[in-house]
Order: structure tokens, then C-alpha cells, then sequence
């Protein structure tokens, strides 16, 4: 299925749609997104609210749609202007780029390109999140400060993983990658993974999200049997397609018992297994379990 | 008290609904003239109406032998607009096997129904005291959303940009191009509300249909079938069958406004106009883009909604509700689908129905749909001091 509305909330501040000369509250982060049909660009709209809201107090930001026919071919533009626009933000510490609903333009048809000047324009950013990863190209990615990187996709493709692999972030604590499905450009086995479940990438990770995956048990299989295991907090396996393969291979493995959290929701898991996985004596969610065999295993996210 | 025909399919839930209102209300149970005998010309319709009565019409849908005789009543009637629309003699079409959701002759259904509508118009024309509660003429205009979305431009009603006719893909695609829309939303024109829609989106070389028509090839043909899933069509040679299926019966091709979510879904709202009041509302969630199917997707409290939406930007929306209905004046009661869109600085109204107050469960102080319709027939008639 997919995303069909928008972030209440993001880097844990209420997200308000920016609407000029009509503030927020103090600690929310502002979407700025181009109405259907609206006859504003976007450098336009970017304009308009760093004229209101631009300086150091701005910390936090959220790209909705812009252009719509530019949404199917490129978000250069948006990455331009946001780029220019550096000096006007200059302690911008999330963004999350591309809060874009199902309705208003498909994941996998998100055209991006190359996003690489966005994280060097902030060097105070602590959170980055896209969404979308058709033609993304994220270049030699190095941040002293980002803590949360995530990528939310429909189909993450497996000539962007080594990108990700080589990133230079010593301070990464959060790392999520939306996987997908193989029909939309996903990995169709986990072997791809493997550079990041050795366990030598981001010493400082806590959280790793393999989300919406439409081999969640194969990927299951390979975290749990991963030497990264031991240094996380919190294992995300959400949003994709778990049956109990999966599950008994989480719950096989001495690692998970010391997780913080194991996130599982939106999954096929029997309740049996269920009942095993809630025993372990850690944080499990399994909400929003689904019923389907083989084939008929959606998962959040495939388009 | 007045007295009330129904016209409409006996034994349908509709028509029993109906007649539970009328007990509560302490009103006489209702004459049920059924659409096949009004097919059939066996009606004696000007016999119940004899002497006066309120002539409420209900939707003539989920019944067989009544969409085959409407096809069949169809066949004969001149075709103004949708020329290219499939075809069937009346006798070959009073025999039409039943396939389960199978999409038959929308628009020479929809023909036969206009014809039975119109006719049923000019036999009570001249019957004293008869009240159409809701008109024929309008109730024709309602079914077709061409039509009707014209009427709700001409009234000032915010709708989605139109795109204009298309009889084929091609110039389907063509429109799109024209317009500078790759997405839209492509209606059959004459089918009921949620049969027959396709959200369709070009990108580059890409084409995407999301809807729940089901294409089945055998022997060499193609047919559509209404299906309970929603279906993804990718491939170019099953999107261009699907739309070479569709365009030929009338479409309504207008842009894809996208819609506000609630609760991790899209939402929109129909909402029940009476009297020139709204009235009932009820709000549906979907994790797809086709929101007004009832069997997929969820219902939400219109509180929720109505907490979430600004109160001036509600305002807007009701007004247009009432506007919409106002489009149609002979009618007591118009159903209409509307959504806001994301972040709620806007709506649209995307259909107004004429069958639009099936809504179990949803009450308005207390009333169901029908209970409300009857509560402003009974002020009309003490206001106006008669009876």
C-alpha cells in the first residue's frame, strides 16, 4: 500500500504547514510544500518563509511536494535552493526532504538526482530524512554532527548501498533504510546488507531501521545471526512482510534478549510466535499484524 | 400526512430502511412501485399517485433482471454523446448472462435509465399533487458526472480541473499532455460512484493505473469487471486496454487533487444535503487513492475530522456542499463526496449523488438519513400551513 498522509511530527517537534503570516508554535518544525496547482516555485516559497522565519532560530525544516510535474523529474531545484539559502539557516539541525504522500506523488516515482550538496550546506544538521530514492545519487557522503540518516523508499536500490556503506559519520545513532521491493529496484537477498551487519560500519550506532522490506525474514535471518546486534539498542524490522521464519530466528538469537526495543509492526507473524517473541522480556511492538501467505505479503510501501 | 411511493427494488435494504423511517415518524408505510414493472410499463404509477403523493426515487442498482432490462430499454435510444460506447440489441441484452461485478453497457444502461426517468417525468406531469422528492431531470444529470460536474462549475462549486473528453488512450493521453497533468482521474461517466474509476499517472515512460476495474482477456476480447481489490496496471499494453475499455463509454477525466490524511490514511467525506441543509457526514479513510469505496476502506467520526480542520476552511466546504445541492433544485436530498486537500487549505467537491442517503449508521441529532428527509417534508408541510 503506501504513505498516505503527511509527518505530525519530525526530529520531536509538532510539524505546522507553513501558511504566510501565520506562525506556528514556537518549537514546531514548518513544511513547506507547493499547493496543487500553486502558482508559486518553490525557491519562491523558500523565500518567502526565511523572509518570516529565516535566521538562527529556524532548526528544523520539512520539503513537501514541490513542482508536480518536477516531482517525476528532478529535485534539483529544491536542492539548489535550499543550498543558496544556507546562510539563512545557519543552525539548521533536521530535514527531512520530501514528506510526500502517495496521493501527491509515488515513492518510487520521486525523481530526486543528486542530492549531494545538502548535507555540506549544514554542518549543524543532527537528522536527515528522504524519501525516495529513484535516481538519487548521494555522492561521498561526510557530516562531523549527523546523528539520524534515514532513507525511505519503495524499492532501495543496491548501487546506492555502497554510498551509504563509505559514509563518514562518527556520529551516527540512527541509521534507517527502507528496503522495498524488488519490483520497484530493492535487494532480492540480503547478501547486499552484509557490509553493514559486519558490524564494523558506525561504531556509535544504537538504532537501525530495515523497514518495509519485502524479504523481512531473510533480512531477519541475517541481523540476527550479525555481529552489529551486540552494539544496538533498537532493532526496527517494521512495516514490511515478517512471518514466523523470521521471528524464530530473532528469537533464536542471544542478542535480541538485550535489545531495548525490537520493532516488528505491520507483520504476518502467527500468534503463536507472537506469544514467544512478547516472552523475551524486551520491548516487542507487533501491531498491526496482517494476514496473507507467500505472494500476498504486502508490505507498507511498494510502488 | 401525505402519502409516499418509493420506486425502487423490493425487498432491498434502501427500500425497508425507508419504510422502518416512515413507522418511527408515524408516517403510513409507503406504496413500493418496483423498477421492473416501471421497466416493463406495468407500473400504474399514476394509480398510486392519484390524488397526490411524495414520489421518492431510490436507486434501481444490486438488482440483475433490472440492469439487463435497463440495458435492454436502452438499446433502441438515441446516443447523443458517447457514440463509440458498446452495444447490444435489447433482445440479446434481456438475456445477458450474470457475471458476477462485470462491468455491462455503462452507458447504454445509463440510456435506458434516462429514457425510464424522462418517461416516468412526462406520465406524472399532469397528475395533481404529485412532489417529486427527487426530480427525474435531475436525477439524470446526476448520473451522468459530466453533466453534473458542469452544473456544479456553472454554480461556482470549487471541483478538480476538467481535461475534456477522451474516446481512446490516446487521446486520453493526449489531454494530459494538452492540460500539463500527468496525473489524473479518469470516471466512467455513467457508472455508480466508485465503478469504473482509474487513478492514472504518467511519468516519463512510466505509466501507473490504480483502480478496481479488473481486466480479464479470453478468446481474443476483453472484459472489465469491478473487483473488490484494488489492481495496479504498469504494463503499457494492459493500461492502454484498460483505458481503450473505458474511454468509448464516457469518461470524466479531471485532475488528481490529492487529499488530506487522518489517522495514516487519505481521507474525504460525503455529506448528506437536505432541504438545503447539511446534514449527516460521514468521513472515509483510505490507504488508496480511490477513497469513496465502501468496501475497502474505513469510517471515522466527523469530530475527528472537524478537529483537525480549520473552522473557516469547514465553512468553505459546507457552503459548497449546499451550493452543490442547490445545483440540483428538485431534488430534497444530494449526497456529496467531497476532501480537502493536504494540510486542509482547500477542498474540492469530486460527485454529487442522487442515491447519496444510504448511510446506516450515521445520525443527525438523533435522525437517521431518512428520518432528517421526513423531518423536512413535515416542516415544509406545517410552515406552509396546509394539511
Amino acid at each position: 500500500m503506501a504513505i498516505s498522509k503527511h509527518a505530525d511530527t519530525f526530529a520531536g517537534r509538532p510539524v505546522r504547514e507553513y501558511e504566510p503570516g501565520k506562525p506556528g508554535p514556537a518549537d514546531c518544525a514548518y513544511r513547506l510544500a507547493l499547493e496543487h496547482d500553486d502558482g508559486r516555485t518553490f525557491p519562491e516559497l523558500l523565500d518567502e518563509f526565511l523572509t518570516e522565519h529565516g535566521g538562527p532560530e529556524l532548526t528544523a525544516l520539512v520539503v513537501g511536494p514541490w513542482d508536480y510535474e518536477d516531482m517525476l523529474e528532478s529535485s534539483a531545484e529544491l536542492v539548489e535552493a535550499l543550498v543558496g539559502a544556507k546562510d539563512r539557516m545557519p543552525d539548521l539541525a533536521a530535514l527531512y526532504f520530501g514528506d510526500i504522500t502517495y496521493d501527491e506523488c509515488e515513492m518510487s516515482w520521486i525523481q530526486h538526482g543528486d542530492v549531494s550538496p545538502l548535507l555540506p550546506a549544514f554542518p549543524k544538521l543532527d537528522e536527515f530524512r528522504i524519501r525516495g530514492t529513484t535516481n538519487v545519487t548521494f555522492g561521498t557522503i561526510r557530516h562531523p554532527n549527523l546523528r539520524s540518516f534515514a532513507i525511505e523508499s519503495g524499492g532501495l536500490n543496491e548501487e546506492l548501498l555502497p554510498e551509504v556503506w563509505a559514509a563518514e559519520l562518527p556520529r551516527l545513532e540512527h541509521l534507517e533504510l527502507w528496503l522495498g521491493d524488488g519490483y520497484y529496484g530493492g535487494i532480492a537477498t540480503a547478501a547486499p546488507l552484509a557490509p553493514l551487519l559486519s558490524g564494523n560500519l558506525f561504531p556509535n550506532l544504537k538504532y537501525l531501521g530495515l523497514r518495509n522490506s519485502r524479504i523481512a525474514d531473510e533480512v531477519a535471518k541475517a541481523v540476527a545471526a550479525s555481529p552489529i546486534l551486540e552494539r544496538l539498542e533498537v532493532l526496527d524490522l517494521s512495516l514490511g512482510n515478517m512471518g514466523d521464519e523470521g521471528a524464530r530466528a530473532l528469537i533464536a538469537s542471544p542478542a535480541v534478549r538485550k535489545l531495548r526495543k525490537l520493532d516488528l509492526h505491520h507483520h504476518y507473524i502467527s500468534d503463536e510466535v507472537a506469544a514467544e517473541l512478547r516472552a523475551l522480556g524486551i520491548a516487542v511492538d507487533l501491531n498491526d499484524r496482517h494476514e496473507g501467505h507467500g505472494d500476498d505479503r504486502y508490505i507498507t510501501v511498494s510502488e | 400526512m401525505r402519502r409516499v411511493v418509493v420506486v425502487g427494488n423490493p425487498g432491498h435494504k434502501r427500500v425497508s430502511f425507508f419504510q422502518q423511517a416512515l413507522a418511527r415518524r408515524g408516517w403510513p408505510p409507503a406504496g413500493v412501485v418496483p423498477w421492473l414493472d416501471v421497466i416493463a410499463g406495468r407500473d400504474r404509477l399514476e394509480d398510486a399517485a392519484a390524488g397526490g403523493a411524495l414520489i421518492r426515487l431510490d436507486s434501481p442498482g444490486q438488482d440483475f433482471e433490472v440492469e439487463r432490462r435497463l440495458i435492454a430499454r436502452g438499446a433502441d435510444e438515441p446516443e447523443d454523446e458517447d457514440a463509440g460506447a458498446a452495444a447490444v440489441p435489447a433482445d440479446a441484452a434481456r438475456e445477458l448472462p450474470f457475471e458476477k461485478g462485470r462491468l455491462l453497457y455503462p452507458r447504454q444502461w445509463y440510456r435506458g435509465f434516462r429514457a425510464v426517468l424522462r418517461s416516468m417525468e412526462e406520465r406524472l406531469a399532469d397528475v395533481p399533487g404529485v412532489r417529486w422528492l427527487n426530480r427525474p431531470a435531475d436525477v439524470i444529470d446526476l448520473f451522468d458526472k459530466r453533466r453534473c460536474q458542469e452544473r456544479l462549475a456553472v454554480a461556482g462549486v470549487s471541483i478538480p480541473a476538467r481535461l475534456g473528453p477522451a474516446r481512446c488512450y490516446e487521446e486520453l493521453l493526449a489531454r494530459m499532455r494538452e492540460a500539463g497533468r500527468p496525473r489524473v482521474f479518469v470516471k466512467l461517466a455513467c457508472g455508480s460512484s466508485g465503478s469504473g474509476v482509474v487513478a492514472f499517472a504518467v511519468g516519463g515512460p512510466r505509466v501507473l493505473a490504480t483502480t478496481t476495474v479488473e481486466l480479464v482477456r479470453s478468446g481474443g476480447r476483453t472484459r472489465m469487471f469491478n473487483s473488490r481489490r484494488l489492481r495496479r496496471y504498469e504494463n503499457p499494453a494492459d493500461v492502454a486496454a484498460l483505458f481503450d475499455g473505458l474511454c468509448p463509454e464516457g469518461v470524466q477525466v479531471e485532475e488528481w487533487v490529492p487529499k488530506a490524511g487522518l489517522r495514516d490514511r487519505a481521507c474525504d467525506l460525503r455529506v448528506l444535503v437536505v432541504g438545503g441543509s447539511e446534514r449527516h457526514a460521514v468521513v472515509r479513510l483510505s490507504q488508496t487513492p480511490l477513497t469513496n469505496l465502501h468496501l475497502l476502506n474505513d469510517r471515522a467520526d466527523v469530530a475527528e475530522l472537524r478537529a483537525v480542520v480549520p473552522v473557516e476552511k469547514w465553512e468553505a466546504a459546507m457552503a459548497d456542499c449546499r451550493r452543490t445541492a442547490a445545483a440540483f433544485p428538485g431534488c430534497l436530498h444530494v449526497g456529496v463526496d467531497l476532501a480537502f486537500t493536504p494540510g486542509f487549505r482547500r477542498h474540492v467537491v469530486f460527485e454529487a449523488n442522487a442515491f447519496g442517503d444510504l448511510l446506516p449508521g450515521a445520525l443527525w441529532n438523533g435522525l437517521d438519513t431518512y428520518e432528517v428527509e421526513l423531518a423536512a417534508l413535515e416542516s415544509e408541510v406545517t410552515s406552509s400551513g396546509a394539511s
